[in-house]
């Protein structure tokens, strides 16, 4: 590795930093609301007003976004707060092992861009239902498929809602637990607003700019602490070990523990088997998030949905080296206790990202990138909300309860109603899950995603023999048997950190259920097919083959 | 050779299981197959072993290869760049080859309802359920002919895809 210049000492050019009350609230709450002022502004420019009466306008905004548009939403709706504060935080604390979440999360595009998006958008029309109502028994799988796409959406957006908690908390100085929740209050009631006036096509838009403040906000960032390390990422590897070597070999650890894989899933074999599971969720998961199959709906045709997901494979992949940065250096810029519980930094690690900024520029820093991170919740909560009212509305109130029935403009009222109960759901659950950590809520959506929607959106595209039969015990299975394993396992109970460390009737030692419920998944999508009596319509089976890879027929964009 | 847009069965519109048992279909359908599914093999079992490498090989990942910077941070990395690299070679692969066929598939079936006057598939789509309105199509394919893509001709069609 070359060295651009040479490295500076390690504590030059920083700013003290008090990671217990970093910044001036003030700053932090003027660029929140100019955030939130911004956007809203474009929501109601760019959503066209209050004219959503058509699914089309509201449900996949018009179908009009360009490739490039559309893969810098993407970007900004599978950014989360899991993957910037959470794996930030991960890697700070857990080190290299952190970093194994970006890999995960960016190899599943592969599966996404190859099997999954140019079909699904020749075939569907709002929902991931729609592909699977396409040649299966409608009435069955759009149930199903609605009730996997709420779960994945609620586990999803308590995460988001969680993180929102202790985020803010951090950069407004409020530390009360009243106060978090009022914040949690204030974003879910921002999310409806947005949803509610922008539709599909104002949420595109929030998810684009936050996308742009993200990836600029992590790059200068990223350049910042390079330059401070000569460019040499070596440097800062060793300035980690440097920093951490004491506590480690206090810990029982390797002083180089933080730069090696293993420190958090070393351990024994069911450690590694569980990280193991935990790998294949976050693979698998992705191709099965509805939010994210929902916006290859937004483009006019195939090619755009392709075009889309090649921009967010490399505006993600991108980002994840920036993650990686990120969280070493903020392991070699704060000491590792300052994560411990004790310490009293508010959010714990999920502050790692925000105090990089704040040592590196200070408080003016800080609030850009506190502003970026509520940016960031704001656009994936709005991104989750839609896609919950979408499935309710097209999939169970138009096409189960009425039939197909429906007259014109209810599916749209009906699904913003459901906006509402979604957020003020949203809100509850964020309130009452805020001392959760975020990756492992997101872990169990990626979970859920990859065992219960996975294998049928596969199957259904690709295997002429599937039946109705095999999709619902693949999502009715896929999706009991994570829940039970989460359920049993030391997530739950039996264990300090879980969410009952009172109790213990925990007796599955994985603490990620996919390497079980993933291959049950597949397992039961194939049983179910050949112990199907009858057989699906032939003729609708080859409608759905030639349609998904010609894209004859497949839904064009509104015009305007 | 040409797919059939006789009557139909199952919408009374267009026979999708004659154009599915069509040579061109059939070859496109092969084409996909055989790229996609090699290529998401490839990604996943490289990603598997790399993850498996991580939590049974750990004493080489931490092998210091340039500096402080071990395998693990090399292979971590080298997986981000294989991502990208399949994406590329995906989107040449489907540019080339899976476009022309497509546009020639879907030409050919348009082409052929726009000449017997009925609507084109486009109208009544919808997951199969909802009954649109099927008015006649627009003529977009008024010169009357469509592009013929032959196996190992990699040319690209005039006036196809947008």
């Amino acid at each position: 590795m070359i060295r651009l210049m040479a490295a500076i000492p390690a504590d030059l050019a920083l700013v003290d930093v008090n990671p217990a009350s970093p910044g001036k609230p003030a700053i932090n709450i003027t660029i929140f609301l100019a955030f939130v002022v911004v956007t809203l502004f474009i929501v109601i420019r760019g959503g066209g007003g209050s004219k959503h009466s058509s699914g089309e306008e509201f449900f996949a905004g018009g179908r009009s976004f360009s490739g490039a548009q559309n893969g810098l939403a993407i970007s900004g709706d599978y950014l989360s707060a899991a993957s910037f504060l959470g794996i930030v935080g991960a890697i700070a604390t857990a080190g290299y092992d952190g970093f194994l979440y970006s890999v995960g999360f960016l190899v599943a595009w592969i599966v996404a861009l190859l099997l999954v998006a140019e079909l699904m958008r020749n075939t569907g029309k709002f929902t991931m239902a729609d592909v699977l109502a396409f040649r299966l028994r409608a009435r069955p799988v759009r149930v199903a498929a609605a009730i996997t796409t709420l779960a994945v959406t609620f586990f999803y957006l308590l995460a988001q809602m969680a993180g929102a908690g202790g985020l803010v908390s951090l950069l407004l100085g409020i530390n009360g637990s009243g106060s978090q929740s009022l914040v949690i209050a204030l974003v879910g009631l921002l999310m409806i607003v947005y949803v509610l006036i922008g539709g599909m096509k104002g949420t595109t838009w929030v998810q684009m700019i936050k996308a742009v403040l993200l990836i600029a906000g992590a790059a200068v960032t990223t350049i910042w602490v390079l330059a401070l390390n000569g460019f040499d990422l070596s440097e800062l590897l060793g300035r980690v070990v440097d920093r951490t070597s004491d506590f480690m070999a206090a810990h029982g650890q390797a002083p180089d523990a933080m730069v090696k894989p293993g420190l958090k899933y070393g351990g024994d074999n069911w450690a590694k088997v569980d990280f193991l599971s935990l790998g294949l969720a976050l693979v698998l998961g992705t191709a099965g998030l509805p939010h994210v199959l929902m916006r290859f709906y937004t483009v006019p045709t195939a090619k755009e949905a392709r075009k889309s997901v090649v921009w967010s494979i490399f505006l993600i992949g991108l980002f994840y080296v920036f993650t990686l940065v990120l969280g070493y250096a903020a392991a070699y810029l704060y000491p590792p206790e300052t994560w411990d519980k004790s310490s009293g930094v508010p959010g714990g690690s999920n502050a790692a990202a925000p105090l990089v900024a704040a040592k590196l520029g200070g408080s003016l820093m800080l609030g850009i990138m506190a502003a970026v991170a509520f940016a960031t919740i704001l656009a994936v909560v709005a991104g989750l909300a839609i896609t919950a009212a979408t499935s309710f509305s097209h999939d169970i109130y138009t096409n189960v309860i009425k039939k197909g029935r429906v007259k014109p403009g209810a599916e749209v009222r009906v699904a913003k109603a459901t906006v509402i109960v979604t957020g003020l759901i949203a809100i509850a659950g964020g309130i009452a899950a805020k001392d959760q950590n975020i990756a492992f809520l997101v872990s169990l959506a990626f979970a859920v995603a990859a065992s219960a929607n996975l294998p049928t959106i596969v199957f259904s595209l690709y295997w002429k023999r599937f039946t109705t039969r095999g999709a619902l015990w693949s999502m009715y299975g896929g999706m009991t048997s994570a829940l039970l394993i989460i359920v049993f396992s030391p997530v739950v109970s039996g264990d300090e950190t879980a969410m009952f460390p009172g109790a213990d009737f925990a007796f599955i030692p994985l603490s990620n259920p996919g390497i079980v419920s993933i291959p049950l998944g597949f397992a039961l999508a194939i049983l179910g097919t050949f112990l199907s009596r009858t057989k699906d319509s032939p003729a609708k089976e080859a409608e759905m083959d030639v349609r998904a890879l010609t894209g004859l027929g497949a839904e064009k964009a509104t015009s305007h | 050779m040409t797919p059939s847009a006789g009557p139909g069965r199952a919408t009374g519109q267009v026979d999708y299981v004659a154009i599915e048992n069509s040579p061109p279909f059939r070859r496109l359908r092969l084409t996909q197959r055989a790229f996609v599914i090699p290529a998401v093999s490839f990604g996943l079992i490289w990603y598997i072993i790399y993850v498996l490498m991580a939590s049974w090989a750990t004493d080489f990942m931490s092998t210091k290869v340039i500096g402080n910077v071990n395998w693990a941070i090399i292979l971590g990395l080298a997986q981000i760049l294989t991502t990208f690299a399949i994406t590329l070679i995906y989107v040449a692969f489907a540019n080339r080859k899976l476009d022309p066929e497509a546009a020639a598939i879907r030409c050919q079936v348009e082409l052929e309802l726009t000449q017997l006057g009925r609507p084109l598939p486009g109208q009544l789509a919808g997951g199969g359920q909802v009954a649109g309105g099927g008015q006649a199509a627009p003529a977009d394919q008024s010169a009357g002919s469509c592009p013929i893509v032959r196996p190992d001709q990699p040319e690209t069609t005039p006036g196809g895809a947008a």
